[in-house]
């Protein structure tokens, strides 16, 4: 089941406040969006139109380097961490072993990818402010 | 991180050109500001395109504009 829709059935199983949570969850990502789209025209507007040359380039190209590493590490420390503790752990009465459920392999994956995306801006932010080698 | 062994007049080139702006070269040879700053500031080496559409800006050759700086080796090559 893909996660947003598991995320969205939670929700209606729980009755009004957490319905109201997810419509405040709704209104806060379209304000969001109006915010950032505002921002942008302004820039726009103020700055003319964005152009990037060959250093944007080579520090984008940098950032993605970066943040694909740390998704990849990532990644892996889990697959080994999972494959760790199934080799480790002793089965239960019932003869089951713990294998990570789909909300919590869910979960991991969309902290890597928030950590690989948080990873990218912050390597563009310091190239950008230190004009670093890129 | 090591500092990039490649050095430049630029700054004194847009001086002898005229007291030329940095927006001026960027928008000569088509980067932006920034960059100009940084190439300037020796934190970033240009594309060997990029250091020819300088050295074209301000009609020298290329090594009139930058400099290679061999880095300091252990062992001097003969």
């Amino acid at each position: 089941m893909p996660y947003f829709i598991y995320v969205v059935r939670v929700f209606e199983r729980n009755g009004p406040i957490a319905q109201a949570i997810l419509v405040a969850f709704l209104v806060a990502a379209v304000l969001h969006g109006v915010v950032n789209g505002g921002a942008h025209i302004l820039m726009a507007v103020r700055y003319g139109a964005a152009r990037g040359d060959e250093r944007d380039a080579a520090i984008d190209a940098r950032s993605l380097r970066v943040a694909y590493f740390a998704l990849i590490s990532l990644v892996m420390m889990g697959l080994s961490t999972i494959a760790f503790v199934g080799a480790i752990s002793t089965p239960s009465s019932e003869g089951r072993i713990w294998v990570p459920t789909f909300s919590v392999t869910s979960q991991f994956v969309l902290f890597c990818f928030i950590v690989a995306e948080a990873l990218r801006y912050l390597t563009q932010v310091i190239c950008y402010r230190r004009e670093a080698w890129a | 991180m090591s500092d990039p062994t490649i050095t430049n007049n630029i700054r004194r080139l847009r001086f002898d050109a005229g007291e030329m702006t940095q927006e001026t070269l960027a928008d000569e040879v088509g980067v932006t500001r920034q960059t100009i700053i940084a190439i300037e500031a020796r934190k970033y080496a240009p594309s060997l395109e990029l250091a020819f559409r300088i050295a074209y800006a301000f009609g020298q050759p290329l090594e009139a504009v930058f400099q290679y700086e061999a880095p300091k080796m252990r062992g001097k090559r003969k």
